[in-house]
């Protein structure tokens, strides 16, 4: 980690696009102004914390878990509603399962 | 000029095709080996938070799998992410995005788009954590798609698995 310490209105270069001015100090807080291109995400750590910790969660998810919400006990009143794209534009791979009972048959 | 007629091998998987180019091959740890035509391939701008170098991926089906989807990485095969419709669970759910945010994807109006959330279950788990914070929004009429972050969200997105399953079965 790079340590500096600025003044109000002094500020960090990051790479040719990225600056990071501060733009007051009152008490413990320090206000932060931060211009970047429009493709870099910036967020408050904490919160990218959290996403980021959510995605990878989900990355980890059970496979087979999901497998034991099963077709037929899940689908029956919504029909072809849970599957987004059918007709509708959104590109789905559909991949064969085991087949069970079909329920759209 | 190829011919119309569908290989065996993508018909026995399934694989809804589109016109245009061959479709190219994947392989993926969970599905085997997968065919992808250009057109059924979505783009995450600026990726997802925590793989941000990382922006190709297909959204899989599993039979089996019921409402969820899967967003495998065309680029890792070992990468993907359980995903549901947030609507299905929360039927009042209701995402507000700035007319900017819609223009990094190009939205014009809001049936171009098709909302996810992505989901984390843990075997031995009985609830499902949707990440309600950090959207998937879809774009449906050119495959662009972005993690929004919404911090507005006020659902928590711990979901009992068997009460999803048990709405489901009653119509809710």
């Amino acid at each position: 980690m790079l340590i500096l310490a600025r003044k109000s209105n002094e500020s960090i270069n990051i790479g040719d696009d990225i600056v990071i001015t501060v733009l007051s100090i009152d008490g413990g807080t320090v206000k932060l102004g931060v211009e970047a291109p429009k493709e870099v995400k910036l967020l408050r750590g904490e919160v990218y914390e959290r996403i980021s910790k959510t995605n990878q969660e989900a990355a980890n998810s059970d496979f087979n878990l999901l497998n034991n919400l099963s077709v037929d006990k899940v689908a029956g009143h919504q029909e072809k509603r849970w599957l987004p794209g059918s007709g509708d534009g959104l590109p789905v791979v559909a991949v064969a399962g085991k087949r069970r009972k079909d329920p759209r048959s | 000029m190829r011919s119309d007629s569908v290989p065996l091998s993508a018909k026995e998987k399934g694989v809804l095709r589109g016109t245009g180019e061959d479709p190219l091959q994947y392989s993926t740890s969970r599905f085997g080996t997968i065919e992808v035509a250009e057109e059924q391939m979505i783009r995450i701008k600026g990726g997802l938070l925590g793989f941000t170098n990382l922006s190709k991926y297909i959204i899989i089906h599993h039979h089996d799998h019921g409402p969820f989807v899967w967003l495998q990485s065309l680029e890792r095969e070992e990468l993907a992410f359980p995903l549901i419709d947030p609507h299905l669970i929360y039927p009042d759910y209701l995402l507000e995005i700035s007319r900017e945010d819609a223009d990094e994807i190009g939205i014009e109006n809001e049936d171009d788009v098709q909302i996810f959330v992505l989901v984390a279950v843990r075997s031995g788990d009985r609830r499902m954590q949707l990440n309600m914070q950090g959207p998937l929004i879809v774009n449906r009429k050119n495959n662009l798609a972005m993690q929004f972050v919404d911090q507005q969200c006020s659902y928590s997105g711990l979901v009992e698995l068997e009460s999803t399953v048990e709405k489901q079965m009653n119509g809710v």
